[in-house]
């Protein structure tokens, strides 16, 4: 014991002087996980960089951004990584999943640090910030987020004598689609079976694909059963093509073929479909998904979180990265750099942004659309279980020519039959 | 007639034979060469139908383009060193288990021998979470030996190799004993020359398997330090939306073009070691 206190003190007098002032200035590496290659890689890489040169530089602070795989598999890894004890600190999350790592304590709340260092959440886009929230408390803050819009092969609706500013109504939707079948032979719309498009079709109908407490589907309610009847008319009468969940790249081969006149896809892909229209010479244009009782789409994308299990000093550097991240002139960057939207009212002041929007006017329609009518998504866990049996659902209608009644009361049968939203 | 029908069955066979082998030739070709052809294209001209089996301007720039995307050579050296590394232990564990299991008659030898097999049975995707918790634990993660360890051995190298010893007729390896010559002897200069097609193809096969392994290497590496060249290049497809196809072709050629080589320098040491096989 005496030897041991000896031994300890020695310790002490060596190590003092000259280890524990250059432990203070030491800075603090933090790891930072993200999803997805290309521009977002790259986006991801150089804010990283940008931060370490400037903020990171003065606060002592430096951050190593590291590729993960998809959202789901960043999420699988996240939670390996909790369990062996080795989190990153700062990750991008899916914006639905932020509740199920929420309450299973694998990250933890902003919301000291937002009222601390009186973060503007008003600032923030109403509608990327539902996604963020869990029973009032704030876990996550809106970083590369995006929304489903209208694309148009201009070129097409023009040669069919449409107006290529798009249509306004899901009635001219159905008009559009039947002139540019008839005049041009391409199918009006191409269409996947995807949930998250099928969230905008709900919320324009005037409802949402859960009950509002998240308890219960809405599979088979009237307003899925219009929504489903509308599109399956269209299919039957072939001025509509559906192809089935797995097969999202046929969408791209129809568009770049000018097979169809116009899709639905995320903002994040509107350089991609720019690229594609200038190699195969074609006009593409933008405009909100059409309205039924009222415009409407869902946000999708991911939020920067913070991970429960580092120390204080690492937490506080993590949020000051966060910070840094969410903060406008980085978003500026994002979202010019991939295409995701802008996430707060102070970007678009910029002058950078706005000289954005005077020469690709295309990013203008993503944000008015969002501004105006952006909601959130499902948070319940078990959500990822009954979109599986809503894209199989649309999977069955649309492609297969399932009858809509009894694949849809089969389904909703088999989500409550299963509990899979966990009612009690 | 009767002379005329032998010749124009001939003729028809031949013709039907040479039909037969273009058509596999087909079978095999066409991927490669549209592997290529779209590695070349530009993306507007990827998904384009009818295909076009030719390109006017070849788009070389889409080889930097994967280099630009990912650290390239670092995950070729990370690739190169996991699956030589995983062979070399294979040669050491798979070589005196599978000489042992053909050769020696022990107590439990016939269980042992079935548990080996029975572990080929289990898959990979079972023992990922336990792995990965294990080596984490150790603080493993995002090292060679990580990668390296758990396909040390292999119940089907072993298989097969032990199937090869069995082949060797025992009066050979008593003349060899009848010469003084030891365990270690036989094995290195009477059983390994005799299975060397054999071997060769295993050593093919392991080199195949994990050179192309995405799993594991995907599973056990959170940055890029040890990760091999088909997480690389499996992450060319991993965008949020539109896939630019033929950046990733580009990045699917330079990862299969070791492995056309190795075949084709192994390609009769395999046909060999399939015609021995079947030939007993």
């Amino acid at each position: 014991m005496k030897k041991a206190f000896v031994l300890l003190a020695l310790l002490a007098v060596i190590a003092s002087p000259a280890v524990l002032p250059a432990a203070a200035a030491a800075p603090v590496d933090l790891t930072f996980w993200y999803s997805w290659t290309d521009k977002i890689q790259e986006n991801n890489i150089n804010l990283a960089k940008m931060f370490n040169e400037t903020r990171g530089k003065e606060l002592g602070i430096r951050v190593t951004a590291e590729y993960q795989g998809t959202y789901d598999e960043l999420h699988q890894k996240l939670q390996a990584a909790y369990v062996a004890g080795k989190t990153p600190s700062v990750t991008v999350m899916e914006i639905a999943s932020v509740r199920r790592f929420a309450e299973s304590g694998v990250i933890m709340p902003l919301s000291p640090y937002i009222e601390r260092d009186k973060i503007d959440m008003d600032d923030f886009f109403k509608g990327l910030l539902i996604n963020c929230n869990v029973g009032g408390t704030w876990y996550g803050l809106p970083y590369l987020r995006s929304t489903p819009i209208l694309y148009m092969n201009a070129t097409l609706l023009k040669r069919a004598g449409l107006d290529p500013s798009g249509p306004k109504t899901w009635d001219e939707l159905a008009e559009y689609c039947k002139a540019i079948k008839e005049k041009t032979g391409a199918y009006g719309i191409t269409l996947n079976s995807d949930i998250w498009i099928f969230e905008a079709f709900m919320l324009e109908n005037g409802a949402t694909t859960l009950t509002p407490d998240e308890s219960k589907s809405n599979i088979n309610s009237p307003e899925s059963r219009h929504v489903f009847a509308f599109f399956k008319d269209l299919v039957d009468k072939g001025y509509v093509r559906c192809v089935a969940g797995e097969d999202y790249g046929k969408v791209f081969a129809d568009i770049m073929n000018q097979k169809t006149a116009m899709f639905f896809d995320s903002t994040a892909d509107l350089t991609y479909n720019l690229e594609l229209a200038r190699e195969n010479g074609y006009e593409i244009n933008t405009c909100f998904i059409p309205s039924k009782k009222t415009y409407g789409v869902p946000t999708g994308g991911c939020n920067l979180v913070l991970t429960s299990r580092q120390t204080d000093r690492e937490r506080d550097a993590a949020w000051e990265f966060i910070k840094w991240m969410t903060d406008s002139k980085q978003a500026a960057y994002a979202h010019s750099y991939t295409g995701y939207v802008a996430t707060r009212r102070s970007v678009v002041e910029l002058p950078e942004i706005r000289t954005l929007y005077k020469e690709t006017p295309q990013f203008k329609v993503a944000l008015d659309q969002l501004e105006q009518y952006g909601h959130g998504r499902p948070m319940n866990p078990g959500y990822a279980q009954v979109m599986v049996e809503w894209t199989a659902a649309m999977d069955a209608i649309w492609s297969n020519g399932a009858d809509i009644g009894s694949t849809l009361s089969a389904a909703d049968a088999k989500i409550t039959r299963m509990n899979m939203l966990g009612a009690k | 007639m009767r002379v005329q029908m032998p010749a124009f069955r001939r003729a028809s066979g031949g013709a039907c034979r040479t039909a037969v082998n273009f058509l596999i030739f087909a079978v095999f070709f066409i991927p490669f060469y549209w592997m290529f052809l779209t590695a070349i294209k530009n993306l507007g001209q990827t998904l384009q139908t009818p295909p076009t089996f030719w390109v006017a301007r070849a788009h070389w720039e889409n080889f930097n383009r994967v280099f630009e995307a990912i650290p390239f050579f670092s995950m070729l050296k990370n690739n190169a060193i996991m699956t030589f590394g995983i062979m070399i232990c294979q040669f050491f564990t798979v070589i005196p288990a599978a000489y042992a299991f053909a050769r020696f008659k022990f107590k439990g030898g016939g269980f042992l021998f079935g548990l080996t097999l029975a572990t080929m049975m289990i898959p990979a995707q079972l023992v990922f979470l336990p792995l990965f918790l294990m080596f984490s634990k150790m603080g493993m993660v995002n090292s060679y030996a990580s990668l390296i360890l758990p396909w040390a051995t292999s119940p089907f190298a072993i298989f097969m190799l032990r199937q090869a010893f069995k082949q060797v007729p025992q009066e050979l390896i008593e003349a060899a004993k009848l010469d003084n010559a030891n365990e270690w002897k036989i094995i290195f200069k009477l059983m390994l020359p005799i299975a060397r097609p054999t071997i060769i193809t295993l050593g093919l096969i392991t080199f195949i398997l994990n050179w192309n392994d995405y799993f594991w290497p995907f599973v056990l590496t959170t940055d890029n330090t040890v990760r091999t060249l088909p997480v690389g290049i499996t992450s060319l497809n991993i965008v949020d939306g539109g896939v630019k196809y033929h950046i990733l072709m580009a990045g699917n050629l330079l990862l299969v073009a070791p492995v056309l080589v190795v075949f084709l320098f192994a390609q009769k040491q395999i046909i060999k070691a399939f015609t021995y096989m079947g030939g007993k």
